[in-house]
């Protein structure tokens, strides 16, 4: 879910912003020209996918995939989905742009935890891992958001049917989906072309080694 | 490898054709004007907004009136002094209308927006892909 302008109190839209803005410049800092195809290609493939929005109830979801970007991207993966959320705020207004930084960091955080996570799990299935990292992906974006509107304003959570609540229920189908999206994408990225996933590999366990 | 680039870059392109396709894509809200004193909160997708909260300011910026809309998204207020029209879903999504100013800019079309953003990536992969195998060679 991309937070709209005007969601957010100017505190928490300041801090987000600003947080965001320092994992931009970790995000770029760096950055070899081997590593722009794929991080365009993902970004392009984040800015397609995220457009899509799946009602449920009186809310909609929309997939976010900041898992698999992280598996991928890694330390790229913040610039991919910034630069991705940017395009959306402006030429759709799909987000807010005071917001931008909290819609990025919601996505960024639980992106970057994946690539740790998966690499850290080097040698088990892939199908799994890529599981595991798409489900918990979107349960962290989920937990940030909550964070995000708590901080806001704790009316959020009033009720039965409390905004926090429906977009807990809501998401809820998003992990399912996104955990066999990812399992299986990797899987076929693994087969398909290893190198992505691969050259990574190496440097993981490389680092690990050391 | 550079036959798969080309590969996947066709089909990113394919892809973003059958895009616009797809009943769903992301909800912005709007306020329409029906008539004068009458406004409908609508997504643009067409569907309507039944649990939006409105607000209306005068020039003073403050608040003359605020009210739910209608199981059909309309909500009706005296045009005496409205000046902004805000309305609020509570689920992220939030518009604004200006009343006189024809806030009704023409969205960018969306196919075409799409496809050109899409191309702009392949664009830029294709580009330091080949860079870096001519680097590479």
């Amino acid at each position: 879910m991309h937070i709209a302008d005007g969601v957010l109190s100017t505190q928490v839209a300041a801090v987000t912003s600003g947080v965001t803005a320092a994992v931009l410049a970790y995000s770029v800092k760096g950055i070899k020209e081997e590593e722009i195809p794929r991080t365009s290609l993902l970004a392009g493939f984040f800015f397609a996918v995220s457009l899509i929005s799946i009602p449920v109830g009186p809310s909609t979801i929309h997939p976010l995939f900041a898992g698999l970007l992280g598996v991928i991207l890694g330390r790229r993966a913040p610039l991919a989905l910034f630069v991705g959320l940017l395009l959306q705020a402006v030429l759709f207004q799909h987000g807010g742009l005071t917001t931008l930084g909290a819609n990025t960091l919601m996505l960024s955080i639980p992106a970057l935890l994946s690539h740790s996570i998966y690499h850290g799990m080097a040698g088990r299935q892939i199908i799994l891992r890529g599981a595991l990292v798409g489900g918990f992906s979107v349960t962290a974006t989920v937990l940030i958001l909550i964070v995000l509107l708590v901080s806001t304003d704790p009316a959020f959570t009033e009720g039965t049917f409390s905004v926090i609540n429906i977009l807990v229920v809501g998401h809820l189908p998003l992990v399912a989906i996104e955990a066999l999206v990812t399992g299986a994408a990797l899987k076929l990225i693994a087969k398909a072309k290893p190198e992505i996933l691969g050259a990574q590999e190496a440097e993981a366990s490389a680092n690990r080694a050391r | 490898m550079l036959k798969h680039f080309k590969t996947a870059t066709m089909m990113l392109v394919v892809a973003m054709f059958i895009l616009p396709a797809t009943p769903v894509l992301a909800h912005l809200m709007l306020i329409e004007t029906l008539e004068e004193g009458k406004v409908q909160v609508v997504y643009d997708d067409g569907t309507v907004a039944r649990r939006a909260e409105v607000v209306v300011y005068n020039e003073q910026d403050e608040e003359i009136s605020r009210g739910q809309v209608d199981t059909e998204g309309v909500f009706e207020y005296s045009p005496v002094e409205a000046a902004v029209i805000v309305a609020d879903d509570g689920l992220g999504h939030r518009a604004q209308y200006v009343v006189e100013e024809d806030q009704h800019q023409a969205a960018l079309p969306r196919g075409p927006t799409i496809a050109l953003v899409l191309s702009g990536f392949g664009l830029i992969a294709l580009v330091f892909h080949r860079r870096v195998r001519e680097k590479g060679s």
